[in-house]
């Protein structure tokens, strides 16, 4: 049963720095991708206040994001290794299950994004992570190989997480 | 001598450190607002044609992109020696306004509300945007809507909401559309009804700020912004008009291109921000300031009936001539009400959209200066090319450039008022980084910044010995 407005895919990132484009250049493919019809496809340097209308009105959020960060096994470690995670949901008042950190700037993590949506309109729809392990952000527009090749995981795994989504809904 | 350094400063557009200097009886001698970083576009752009300017001048800064594309463009069009057809003006100043609205928006509701709403002293962990959407959701929603009403408008003209391409050398690259017309004026209601509720809720409560309002940065000084010949204000084009705290004239209707005849630049050692001054006065006596209290303190009028009657309840306040830099965030309030009443009007004109958007010329002057108001204040842009176009020299004066002086006189004078021993008082690192937040000062576009630290403050005895530490 839906009651929002379908898929929202938000994929965000530099695209002047290298593997950190990865997100952006990922939704791009999504967005010509046919298994992807129907999703609202969002593109952004990165994740701000703003969006957190959209995000309240969907009934699945999927955000793709470069990372440097390595939070599995040696395998996770790798460039182009794609990792996905369901974002935690909100306490039962809804507040976030992860620490709040201080919002430095405009800009705010995912976590925050869909606090912010809880807080302000009333929904947080569920949402899942999808990141893949960078190689080079120094600056150009050009991907790595391996992330290059990973972009293709990437819109598998979206694919994924919106079929899962399906399922449980339907 | 001590020291107490802050660093970075949370919540402004790009990063800083201060310092703040005590004696052996911990008296607050000196203090200064450091920028640390650098990424230099004055020279990078050397050797590209002059064209290319706008769209590389613009990746300065994802807040106010629009400000260097236009100020870059009009630059080039001196270069040309092209004026420009009309419609392209309009549709710059629509362009510009969005811009206005969706800055101030930023640093108000998202930067400085979570100060005003929560307190001051509040705990720095919860003051944040978050902790205004749990308080007051309301408000977190029109900081919100008024930020996307500004962006929609610069994408839907420019085809990106970050680093739009439409303002290139001679207008706009293609005219507006009825259809984007109509979208534009269908968002007009919606964001007005937002900033009248947001300057009541500012109004009510402007008096549970008065020792700040008192203690930030309120000290007389000169003020700049442009103004058209009516007097009334100017935001895309527009002469110079500079007063100082009497409101007598030192400056009207006075060509801005030769910034060089009245303003000096000073370079100091601690920081890479260059400090701008009056030339007539001196370095450092010439100080001033520019942006939304600047700009409401040098015009006649703003233009729009409701944002003018906002701005006589502002002056029978504050007096005509506020010094206050805490007020920078109700002239924010007022100028984003006159910004969107603007684009209504410009909008409304069934003359805007007329398809004759560009002039097209080449090289015909070697030299050219571009000037127009930023968010933050004036911006000026100046080129020399060589026979082919090619960029030999650049010179970007920035608004945070202009405000360097005052705001560093604005943290001396916070230090003074807060800072009593050798600890650090939570109550005087907030009340130092609010006020350069008054400022909304933009380091990004001053010095090209990029980068985040954590946040750093210590306290260093006459001996050199850190007395204190704090990390936020």
């Amino acid at each position: 049963m839906s009651d929002g407005d379908g898929v929202l895919v938000i994929g965000y990132g530099n695209p002047l720095r290298g593997d950190d484009g990865a997100g952006w250049s990922a939704a791009e493919l999504l967005a010509e991708d046919p298994r992807a019809a129907g999703a609202q496809v969002v593109i952004c340097h990165q994740l701000t206040p703003e969006l957190a209308e959209d995000v309240s009105r969907a009934d699945l959020v999927v955000l793709i994001d470069a990372s440097a960060e390595v939070t599995g096994g040696a395998a996770a470690s790798r460039p182009g290794a794609v990792e996905v995670r369901t974002i935690p949901v909100a306490h039962d008042d809804g507040t976030a299950s992860t620490p709040v950190t201080s919002l430095f700037s405009h800009h705010i993590d995912a976590v925050r994004l869909l606090q912010l949506s809880g807080a302000l309109y009333g929904r947080w729809p569920p949402a899942v992570e999808i990141s893949i392990r960078v190689a080079d952000v120094e600056g150009g527009t050009a991907l790595s190989p391996p992330v290059g090749a990973g972009l293709s995981v990437v819109v598998d795994a979206v694919i994924d997480a919106m079929r899962t989504h399906e399922r449980r809904c339907a | 001598m001590s020291e107490i350094i802050i660093d970075p400063v949370t919540r402004i557009e790009g990063h800083s450190k201060i310092t703040i200097q005590l004696d052996e009886h911990g008296q607050v001698v000196d203090a200064h607002f450091h920028v640390t970083q650098f990424r230099g576009f004055e020279r990078i752009c050397q050797g590209r044609p002059f064209h290319e300017m706008p769209a590389l001048m613009a990746r300065i800064c994802g807040i106010c992109p629009v400000s260097h594309l236009i100020a870059s463009a009009k630059t080039c069009e001196e270069i040309m020696a092209v004026s420009i057809p009309p419609v392209a003006i309009d549709l710059r100043r629509v362009m510009n306004l969005a811009q206005i609205v969706q800055s101030h928006a930023l640093s108000f509701f998202h930067l400085s509300s979570p100060d005003l709403l929560l307190g001051f002293d509040a705990e720095a962990a919860g003051r944040n945007f978050l902790g205004v959407a749990a308080a007051a959701p309301q408000l977190a929603r029109d900081g919100i809507a008024l930020r996307k009403f500004g962006q929609q408008i610069i994408e839907r003209l420019g085809g990106k909401r970050v680093h739009p391409g439409w303002i290139i050398p001679g207008g706009v690259s293609h005219p507006l559309s009825p259809e984007v017309r109509d979208e534009i004026l269908a968002a007009i209601p919606d964001a007005l009804e937002r900033i009248r509720r947001t300057l009541t809720w500012y109004k009510a409560n402007v008096a549970t700020w008065a020792d700040e309002a008192a203690a930030f940065a309120n000290f007389p000084t000169l003020y700049m912004g442009l103004v058209h010949e009516t007097g009334n204000a100017a935001y895309s084009d527009g002469d110079l008009r500079v007063i100082d705290g009497d409101g007598n004239h030192l400056a009207d209707r006075r060509d801005p291109r030769p910034y060089w005849e009245y303003l000096g630049e000073a370079v100091e050692p601690w920081t890479f921000l260059k400090s701008t001054y009056w030339k007539d006065l001196g370095y450092p006596d010439g100080l001033y300031r520019v942006g939304p209290l600047a700009r409401l303190n040098v015009i006649d009028q703003l233009g729009s009936p409701e944002a003018d009657d906002e701005l006589e309840q502002y002056r029978e306040r504050l007096g005509r001539y506020p010094a206050s830099s805490f007020y920078y965030h109700h002239a924010r309030l007022i100028e984003i009400l006159h910004c969107i009443q603007s684009i209504a009007d410009i909008v409304s004109d069934p003359v805007i959209l007329d398809d004759h958007v560009r002039a097209v010329a080449e090289v015909n002057r070697s030299e050219g200066v571009g000037v127009s108001e930023a968010p933050r204040g004036t911006l000026l842009h100046h080129y020399r090319v060589d026979d082919n176009g090619l960029v030999e020299w650049a010179n970007l004066i920035i608004a945070t450039g202009h405000n360097n002086l005052a705001m560093n006189r604005g943290v001396l004078d916070v230090a003074r008022k807060y800072i009593d021993g050798h600890e650090i008082e939570e109550s005087m690192l907030n009340r130092i980084e609010a006020v350069i937040r008054c400022f909304d000062p933009c380091l990004s576009c001053s010095t090209h910044a990029i980068g985040q630290m954590p946040l750093q403050v210590q306290l260093i005895g006459a001996e050199g010995q850190v007395l204190d530490e704090v990390a936020r």
